[in-house]
């Protein structure tokens, strides 16, 4: 039998490691599911809307498609990640985290991070499928990695805010499903053809930042201002959400 | 120095339910302590204060003398903790799950890897390595848990109910890993109702009630302190038999057999009375029992009246 101790504390970047690679091990059960479910909604949207409007502008057509890249994200951030964190407050499953030597935050983070990376395929398939039926040209920067970075992070916020203030996985399912609905719609529709209400409900959402800073990218004209205006609201937001669930799951009775 | 003191604990939820009511008691370094109690007696209340998952409405725990706080570092560091519910680590491997924990107790990834092999070995889980965690049983499941609390060997290990689901063979085998643990200094604070079980590792033990302390001390002690009773084990031959009021009081252990507590100078009474002709002819079997832990337990675990020592 051994008798050495372990040193009681994992360096940040490797215990935030292992927190991610036991995240995404959830994958191995339920990959089929992330992929079909963050990628068929938003195609068949992106392919339903070219069918009902006959020569769309290329603005239309990215507005069309940048939505629908954020609607991917946020069925796995939101829908799916809420019923999750539920399921994982119900079962205390947070106590086991919270009984080792590892900071809460990177706990947080490695959820947030792999549900952003369970979206990824779908990601790549709406790109692919907007880029094929509207024909417009699509420009790949790395720009993209930050603002997709951004927008996971912070609505995979909003997600698990859901899940932990729900007191179970069907309420959190609901309740995502319907913020779900807002950032389908607030996310595709242009500002200037929302109500006002809504474009004030749009501007408290990250996902419209997200839209918008793709939109940009995705034609390849994302100056500074937009990264400044845009980029910033979306950092802000991220980091609001990221410390809000930090906080709350390291709630104790 | 003591390893956790707990002083005038007190727990309540809602505005009345006192979880933990007044506990006071303390565990050294390096003893195996039992927190033995019903359900819902206030044990696992308890120990979620003790590793910082929940905190105390009034009072204070302790952790080598410095008071332990929500979520505290220090205990994180010093603890291994099996929670009463299942280890929710569903789509890790067996393996996996125990190297993962490992590495966030701060060990290397050879020195996690290499633990992981000894402990699935010794726990006998080595040829479940690579299965999910959600594929095993119940009892298996119970194992993993175990392991992940025991890697990194932390010099405390709290156990909420370690042996829940195993099977004989299982249970044999983590009772010695547990003793061995002991031998090496590691502290044991195992929460358990299993009684029998308990007694064969624990130092010391705290029987809880109703959120309270009925009585601690070794099992010897305890055992000591039951000298004055003495149990009868009565075996019947079949229902409806007249063995008179010796077994109004008789707490039933089985299909017509009893339990008789009694003062130890009424036993000649009560088995002159038992030898008697028309009652002997009803008795299949007949027994005097030494107090055993069990029986202290079942003495004190309801000091409110439940018992058939009172």
């Amino acid at each position: 039998m051994r008798t050495d101790h372990a040193s009681g504390k994992a360096g940040a970047f490797a215990a935030f490691w292992v927190l991610l690679s036991m995240q995404l091990a959830r994958a191995r059960r339920s990959w089929r599911q992330y992929i079909i479910v963050s990628s068929a909604m938003p195609s068949g949207i992106a392919i339903l809307l070219r069918a009902m409007t006959s020569h769309p502008s290329a603005a239309l057509a990215l507005q069309i498609i940048s939505g629908n890249v954020v609607l991917s994200v946020t069925i796995t951030a939101i829908a799916m990640l809420a019923q999750q964190v539920a399921w994982m407050r119900q079962n205390r499953t947070f106590d086991y985290y919270h009984t080792l030597p590892v900071a809460n935050s990177a706990v947080i983070l490695a959820i947030l991070v792999a549900y952003l990376i369970f979206a990824l395929p779908g990601i790549a398939v709406v790109l692919t499928v907007g880029a094929l039926f509207y024909g417009v040209h699509l420009v790949i920067s790395w720009g993209l990695v930050p603002v997709i970075l951004g927008t996971g992070v912070a609505l995979s916020g909003i997600g698990a805010l859901l899940g932990m203030a729900s007191r179970d996985g069907e309420l959190a399912g609901l309740t995502g499903n319907l913020v779900m609905m807002a950032v389908l719609f607030l996310g595709i529709i242009p500002a200037s053809r929302l109500p006002l209400p809504l474009v004030a409900l749009s501007d408290i959402l990250p996902s419209t930042y997200g839209v918008r800073l793709l939109l940009h990218l995705l034609t390849g004209h994302a100056t500074a201002v937009v990264w400044l205006v845009d980029g910033v609201m979306l950092l802000v937001f991220s980091a609001l959400l990221f410390l809000a669930v930090e906080r709350l799951s390291y709630r104790v009775d | 120095m003591a390893a956790f003191e707990i002083r005038d604990l007190h727990k309540i939820y809602g505005r009345d339910v006192h979880a933990n009511d007044g506990l006071d008691f303390a565990i050294e370094a390096g003893e195996v302590f039992g927190i033995l109690g019903s359900n819902g007696a206030g044990k696992s209340t308890l120990v979620q204060q003790m590793v910082g998952l929940s905190v105390p409405t009034s009072g204070e725990i302790r952790l080598h003398g410095e008071r332990v706080r929500a979520h505290d570092r220090r205990v994180r560091q010093a603890v291994g903790y099996l929670a009463q519910r299942p280890l929710a680590l569903f789509d890790l491997r067996v393996r996996e799950a125990v190297v993962a924990t490992g590495r966030l107790r701060g060990l290397g990834r050879s020195a996690a890897e290499r633990e992981a092999k000894e402990l699935l070995d010794e726990i006998g889980l080595l040829d479940r390595q690579d299965r999910l965690v959600g594929n095993l049983s119940g009892g298996e499941h119970r194992l993993v848990g175990i392991a992940t609390a025991l890697v990194g060997s932390p010099p405390i290990l709290i156990l909420d109910e370690p042996t829940n689901e195993l099977d004989p063979v299982a249970r044999r085998r983590v009772w010695d890993m547990l003793m061995r643990r002991r031998e090496a200094g590691t502290t044991i604070i195992l929460v358990t109702h299993n009684v029998l079980e308990a007694e064969r590792v624990v130092g010391r033990v705290a029987i809880m009630a109703r959120g309270r302390i009925s009585a601690i001390g070794t099992p010897g002690d305890l055992k000591e302190r039951l000298n004055a009773k003495v149990r009868l084990e009565i075996a019947l031959r079949e229902d409806g038999p007249d063995v008179g009021e010796w077994l109004a009081g008789a707490r039933q252990i089985g299909e017509r057999r009893f339990s008789l507590t009694l003062d130890r100078p009424r036993l000649g009474e009560a088995l002159q009375h038992l030898a008697g002709p028309a009652v002997s002819a009803q008795i299949d079997d007949l027994r005097i029992v030494s107090p055993s832990l069990e029986d202290v337990y079942l003495a004190y675990h309801d000091t409110e009246g439940h018992s058939d020592a009172h």
